[in-house]
């Protein structure tokens, strides 16, 4: 690693600078209370399945589409579904007391809703990280049988092990008084956080690889770039729904334990009667295997468990993952067709 | 209020705004006078100790007046000898100790709980860097122990380790005890102690600047809270009552459909 190199590096990066388009071309086709619903373009002929994109409120969803060979969206598109995706838009103040409930009864209800109505059949539910708990909750209710299936991603069900970490953190913190204090919590702030869990592996280590990026194509120079972005520059998050999730998911696991109330409704998980494909990864940091599995034993329909080798990022850009886990994931889907 | 700034840094703050009067615009050292009386506030503990060092504040500023000012060195003599009296009928504990007494029961109250929650948060925020700088020491420590460790063929006088296995060996030094760090309950107690003590000031501040916003009429956040929370009402209440409606659709649609079978 040289000086040079490391200069040369640096000097790529900050001409391609990480695009702001997105690599699938999507089009905005209606708006929800808080979010935008995207579908994205396919060269498929013919009607095509109907599946729902569920991202966290954590980040932006460019994870699902960080290059054109290791993107979720692109390959489920091929796989021959009409993907669309809920892409959140970040709360201003005045959306502070923003809750779980508004997200999950107001917008994941009115997006199922009218992919319903414009489809002609219920779609599949993709969930992802904090949006497959999302998914999962609004499965669970009253309104969640408008679901045909529901995937989950790296989904945190059961934070109750000692071995998450997340979880452990936040047990000591009052996030009630957090947000008194912050109002909303800025996106940034919280990326920070998450980075000072692996700050070895997300900061010495990645930074020192950048050397290598200075002989390399333009596309892993821009690849590296929208990988920073998305790690760092993460949208401010609802102060209410922020303190309701850490406190309702984090510190009481009331998904587990079949206490969580959205708008005085109980969320009992053994409502959920679609079938459900649970993929988690092996060495997660974020949401770890315990977390994730056993969803089986808790709902009525039924659920496969995909556990995957790999790390949190590798469950969506992993060249395993793109060969073996949504390969499957798809078989799966048109099987229940 | 000599206790509410007793963590300020003294010599800030009115001093130097005071400090603009130190010219021949000040015949009769006023502004000399103030300044030392800020000083004196500004290390002062209790209320006690706040009069009592007013007291020498005005009596060294005395000492060195000009004369020809007899009735103005008069009037800061009778000041000084009603502070002397004042002073051993004042409490001698920090004012955080002290119940709200008097008008403006809410800015003192806030004023208070400002001095404990300054006080709390660099408490837990020294603990936090005692903590990180421990583990960084022992990080180092073992870096250094395994750096000497290693085989001649590694570095000699001669050849240096490539950087980028010194970062990879720092990390395989440092990783796992930083892992180890964050998983005890004391380091995560430490945290959450700090974010809380973060929290409770920062709210204190965001009333007191609110109060000041109030006070302008100008808009405050906490006004902005209270649309913020009404608009959610509303919110909640439209979406509440959508659902009824789809739902009594649905139920009309069922009744209907029920009447053609």
């Amino acid at each position: 690693m040289t000086q040079a190199k490391v200069q040369a590096a640096l000097q790529r990066a900050a001409q391609i600078g990480g695009a702001a388009q997105e690599i699938t071309p999507a089009e905005a086709v209606t708006e929800t209370d808080n979010g935008t619903l995207w579908r994205y373009q396919s060269d498929h002929d013919g009607k095509r399945p109907p599946l729902l994109i569920i991202y966290s409120l954590v980040n932006r969803p460019a994870i699902l589409d960080l290059r054109a060979e290791r993107s979720v969206i692109a390959r489920l598109i091929q796989n021959g579904f009409d993907v669309h995706l809920l892409a959140w838009k970040p709360p201003g103040q005045a959306r502070r007391y923003l809750g779980l409930a508004d997200y999950i009864l107001g917008d994941i209800a009115d997006a199922v809703r009218w992919l319903h109505r414009a489809s002609g059949e219920a779609p599949h539910i993709l969930g992802v990280c904090q949006g497959g708990v999302l998914a999962l909750s609004y499965a669970a209710t009253s309104m969640g049988q408008g679901a045909r299936s529901l995937t989950l991603l790296a989904t945190p069900i059961d934070t109750g092990s000692d071995s998450d970490r997340l979880a452990q953190l936040a047990r000591a913190i009052d996030f009630n008084a957090l947000i008194r204090a912050t109002g909303n919590v800025p996106g940034q702030g919280l990326a920070g956080l998450f980075a000072s869990l692996k700050p070895f592996a997300l900061g010495l280590q990645r930074y020192s690889e950048l050397a290598e990026l200075a002989d390399a194509d333009d596309q892993a120079i821009d690849t590296f770039m929208r990988m920073e972005r998305w790690m760092y520059d993460g949208p401010d998050l609802a102060g209410q729904a922020f303190a309701e999730f850490a406190e309702q998911i984090y510190q009481n696991n009331a998904l587990a334990r079949g206490v969580l109330e959205l708008d005085g409704e109980q969320v009992h998980l053994s409502n959920v009667r679609c079938p459900v494909f649970n993929a988690y990864a092996l060495d997660d940091h974020l949401v770890p295997p315990d977390a994730a599995c056993g969803l089986g034993q808790r709902i009525t329909g039924p659920c496969e468990e995909h556990p995957a080798p790999g790390g949190h990022l590798g469950l969506f850009i992993s060249t395993r993952a793109h060969q073996v886990l949504y390969p499957a994931l798809s078989d799966w889907l048109h099987d229940l067709a | 209020m000599a206790c509410d700034d007793a963590n300020a840094t003294p010599g800030t703050g009115w001093i130097e705004w005071l400090s603009w009067l130190r010219s021949g615009m000040d015949p009769l050292s006023v502004g000399r006078l103030l300044e030392r009386c800020a000083k004196a506030l500004n290390d002062a503990h209790t209320p006690a100790d706040a009069c009592e060092r007013v007291v020498v504040a005005i009596d060294e500023e005395r000492a060195q007046q000009q004369t020809g000012l007899a009735q103005f060195d008069q009037l800061l003599s009778q000041w000084c000898d009603t502070l002397r009296q004042i002073a051993p009928v004042l409490p001698d504990t920090p004012t955080t100790d002290l119940p709200v007494l008097g008008a403006y029961p809410q800015r003192q109250a806030r004023l208070t709980a400002l001095g404990k929650e300054s006080e709390a948060y660099q408490k837990a925020l020294a603990e936090h860097f005692e903590s990180v700088t421990t583990l960084a020491e022992d990080c180092i420590a073992a870096f250094r122990d395994d750096l000497a460790a290693q085989p001649e063929s590694d570095a000699t006088q001669d050849t240096a380790i490539p950087p980028e296995r010194l970062v990879a060996r720092w990390s395989s030094v440092a990783e796992p005890r930083y892992e180890a760090w964050l998983d005890d309950p004391k380091t995560q107690a430490r945290l959450g102690a700090l974010v809380n003590a973060w929290s409770a000031l920062a709210s204190t501040l965001r009333a007191l600047a609110d109060d000041c916003l109030e006070t302008l009429g100008l808009p405050s956040s906490r006004g902005l809270d209270d649309l913020a929370d009404e608009l959610q009402r509303q919110r909640r209440r439209q979406r509440q009552e959508t659902a009824e409606l789809r739902a009594e659709i649905a139920q009309l649609r069922a009744q209907i459909d029920g009447g053609k079978s």
